[in-house]
């Protein structure tokens, strides 16, 4: 199945998913679940985590389709999805420190750097690194916000706790970043 | 580095991080597990479905003796459901009156009556918005309808205790 294309699910394939079939479900994880799986990568540095995270995340979907109104975009419903579900498998694994915990990284990240050293400054191979070493908590609001363009409100209620909630953690977490960048 | 330049190099960072591929078993994993899991539910509502309908007939009687608000739709369906379940349940046929249309008519109903519960255990496992539950209760009240009334034309001796 090809994986990762970034494909627009219409309206009747949504509809076809409502009813149940198979086929329309096997489009909408062609559509998105590369997205799913490196989401969930980068926030756990870790493929076998990844891997259930997409797991999970497409059982649910599956579920709850007929729930899905069309009120966001299909991927941004899918990211909501896979971002619980990240947050819940890594709660499992007992990854999920206090927010204390600023100082020590959890779990094993181990994502690859981008590019190679040729064309990519020596401070944001710096930054990758230090992104590793985040807590895991501080990486999935970064993350969330910063990549996946979240906005402070869906990220708190992703971890039941207000928008202050996520702008205080992204706030921290990048200050750590900076500072372990000047040292 | 200032912090906004630091935050703009960060997110250049990010969005530069290398995209992976995902295993090519994954997909027929979760339809694996869809499956199976369908399975299991099937299962489970059909031992359920019976219990279920007691169950909300006992909700019921416990709804009305609480007084529930008349503008509380659900509950009003509810009430309304029960009402005509015990009229149902409370007429008496006398088999040799009725016609084979009127026996298929009573089948399919009493079929349909069964099919809702089951959606309705469905609906509530799975924690569905009150609209939708509320649909299924309409169309409940509406089947437990057209049963008293195909008693009441087909049933020849039929009568409301």
């Amino acid at each position: 199945m090809g994986q990762g294309s970034i494909t627009t699910i219409d309206e009747q394939t949504i509809r076809r998913a409502r009813r149940g079939e198979t086929e329309a479900f096997a489009e909408i994880y062609a559509a998105y679940a590369k997205r799913c799986f490196n989401l969930a990568l980068r926030i756990s540095g870790n493929r076998a985590v990844a891997e259930d995270v997409v797991h999970d995340a497409f059982i649910k979907v599956m579920q709850k389709i007929r729930t899905y109104r069309g009120e966001a975009s299909l991927w941004s419903w899918i990211r909501q999805i896979t971002a619980n579900t990240t947050i819940n498998v890594l709660a499992r694994r007992k990854w999920w420190r206090s927010l204390d915990a600023l100082t020590d990284a959890d779990g094993d990240w181990s994502m690859p750097e981008p590019g190679s050293s040729d064309d990519r400054g020596a401070a944001e191979h710096d930054l990758v690194t230090l992104l590793g070493r985040l807590p895991v908590q501080a990486r999935t609001v970064l993350i969330l916000h910063d990549m996946e363009g979240m906005t402070h409100k869906e990220i708190g209620a992703l971890f039941g706790q207000t928008e202050s909630f996520s702008k205080s953690v992204l706030f921290r977490a990048r200050k750590q970043l900076e500072s372990d960048l000047q040292t | 580095m200032t912090a906004r330049s630091q935050t703009s190099n960060l997110e250049n960072v990010l969005a530069r991080l290398p995209s992976e591929d995902l295993p090519d078993h994954l997909w027929s994993r979760i339809l694996e597990t869809h499956h199976a899991t369908r399975r299991l539910r099937r299962r489970r509502l059909g031992v359920g479905g019976g219990l279920f309908a007691v169950i909300v007939i006992s909700l019921a009687l416990v709804f009305r003796g609480a007084d529930v608000p008349a503008t509380d739709r659900l509950a009003e369906l509810q009430a309304r459901g029960q009402l005509l379940e015990e009229r149902a349940i409370n007429y008496t046929i006398a088999g040799s009156g009725l016609s084979p249309a009127a026996r298929i008519e009573l089948g399919e109903t009493r079929a349909a009556i069964l099919n809702l519960d089951q959606a309705l255990a469905l609906a509530y496992a799975e924690d569905r918005p009150d609209a939708e539950i509320t649909a299924l209760w309409e169309r409940r009240v509406e089947l437990l309808g057209r049963l008293l009334a195909t008693y009441a034309i087909h049933g020849d001796g039929a009568q409301a205790i």
